[in-house]
């Protein structure tokens, strides 16, 4: 069941992995926030610092975190090229047909680039740092206010907890499935891509069938012990707002209104 | 089964059918189905059960919202991406609610899916500045064939299984 634990989470004690999941998730949507709203050179410089700050607090080696660069890269990549290339300027330095290198160019790529950086290291360090469980029970908390909208609070809640629960049932069901089929001859990774997709029915359909049948046998479980609905639902994972949390708080808020003024 | 009871049944699946959709987003990693250039993203064909019942709208929202976890782009991707797939799957769901040939619902999720792309391009040119068309047409010729694809293991899903009741 290991490798059935799904996400990129780094087990830890570093002073990042005990803070609270859900002041991580504020500082994030914060830190978005920001990079949104600096305009000058030494605004990203002090961004990253918090950045690096962060990365050396969490005791996850480095290597993680440029490894969260890779699917990204092209992206990147094709992005910062763009702007490097493209932007025209009054200092140029480089021209080659509709190419050009100028200063206003190197700037804004320069730019983009450390957006990149900044934005997918702080989202790294809260998934490093954090279990997809804790993460979806302080999202759960910050839905919280939403119920003055009649956003089904309680049920996202109860779907979420369910959902979770399953993954790693379903996953191992999944690879069940699989190689019952593979020793029947099936091939999942070769020939064309309609041969594939067409190999992929006879997975689907149990796949499909014993999800229903999961969630056919809870509901009469949940009905026959008297659920009624997530009013008023105990919990098993209590989360605790320490002194810490609210320190690491005031202290990002701080820089935040330093970085943006 | 009483209203509230058949609430908490719809609830259960949904919430399966995002455990499922989970699931099938790191099977895909893990057994390599991308073909080439187009990447198959098996848990896309989620969205096609939409055109059978609502509750499949919160299944594949919170699928998403899970799956997302993972993301590199991280919140940022948690809370649009999601909203995007809510916004989607909703109009699907209302818009096929008025279709009776399964057929054609399904191509509506198609059309609708692929369409909603424009919010994911939308955010990454807000975020990097990234051309909107051309990311438009990337990200959106992607959808395309993995709802196309989506669609049809679908109708055939709907063949042996019951997904409405």
């Amino acid at each position: 069941m290991d490798k059935m634990i799904f996400g990129r989470y780094y087990p830890g004690g570093s002073f990042i992995h005990r803070l609270d999941p859900r002041l991580k998730l504020i500082i994030n949507i914060i830190f978005i926030v920001l990079i949104f709203l600096i305009k000058h050179w030494y605004d990203y410089l002090i961004l990253g610092g918090v950045v690096l700050a962060g990365v050396l607090l969490s005791g996850v080696s480095l290597r993680f975190f440029l490894r969260g660069l890779r699917p990204m890269l092209w992206l990147i990549l094709f992005t910062v090229g763009l702007q490097l290339f493209f932007t025209s300027g009054q200092h140029v330095y480089w021209q080659w047909g509709v190419l050009s290198i100028s200063q206003e160019g190197l700037i804004n790529a320069t730019y983009i680039a450390l957006r990149f950086l900044l934005i997918i290291f702080m989202s790294t360090l809260l998934t490093l740092t954090t279990q997809p469980l804790a993460i979806a029970d302080g999202m759960e908390y910050l839905m919280r206010p939403l119920k003055v909208v009649h956003f089904p609070v309680n049920d996202v809640a109860l779907m979420l907890s369910i959902a979770l629960r399953f993954v790693p049932k379903l996953m191992d069901e999944t690879t069940k499935i699989m190689n019952a089929q593979r020793a029947r001859g099936v091939d999942f990774n070769n020939g064309s891509l309609i041969k594939r997709v067409k190999a992929l029915i006879p997975l689907l359909i149990p796949l499909m069938m014993s999800s229903l049948d999961i969630a056919t046998d809870l509901t009469t479980a949940m009905i026959s012990r008297g659920y009624r609905d997530g009013e008023g639902r105990t919990r098993y994972r209590i989360l605790k707002w320490r002194r810490q949390d609210t320190w690491t708080l005031v202290t990002f808020v701080i820089i935040a209104i330093v970085a943006v003024l | 089964m009483t209203k509230e009871q058949h609430h908490l049944r719809n609830l259960i699946i949904a919430a399966l059918v995002a455990a499922l959709y989970v699931a099938l987003t790191y099977l895909s990693q893990m057994f390599g189905l991308g073909y080439g250039a187009i990447q198959l993203r098996l848990s896309e064909m989620l969205v096609c059960l939409v055109v059978f019942n609502k509750r499949y709208i919160w299944g594949v929202t919170i699928g998403c919202v899970l799956a997302n976890l993972t993301s590199t782009l991280g919140i940022v991707d948690i809370i649009w991406g999601s909203l995007e797939t809510l916004i989607a799957l909703t109009v699907i769901y209302l818009i096929s609610k008025r279709i009776t040939n399964l057929k054609a619902k399904l191509a509506t999720a198609i059309i609708i899916g692929t369409f909603f792309m424009f919010m994911i391009a939308a955010e990454l040119t807000v975020l990097t500045k990234a051309p909107f068309w051309l990311t438009y047409l990337t990200t959106a010729s992607g959808e395309f064939v993995s709802l196309t694809l989506g669609a049809f293991l679908v109708y055939f899903i709907s063949k042996r299984v019951d997904l409405i009741s």
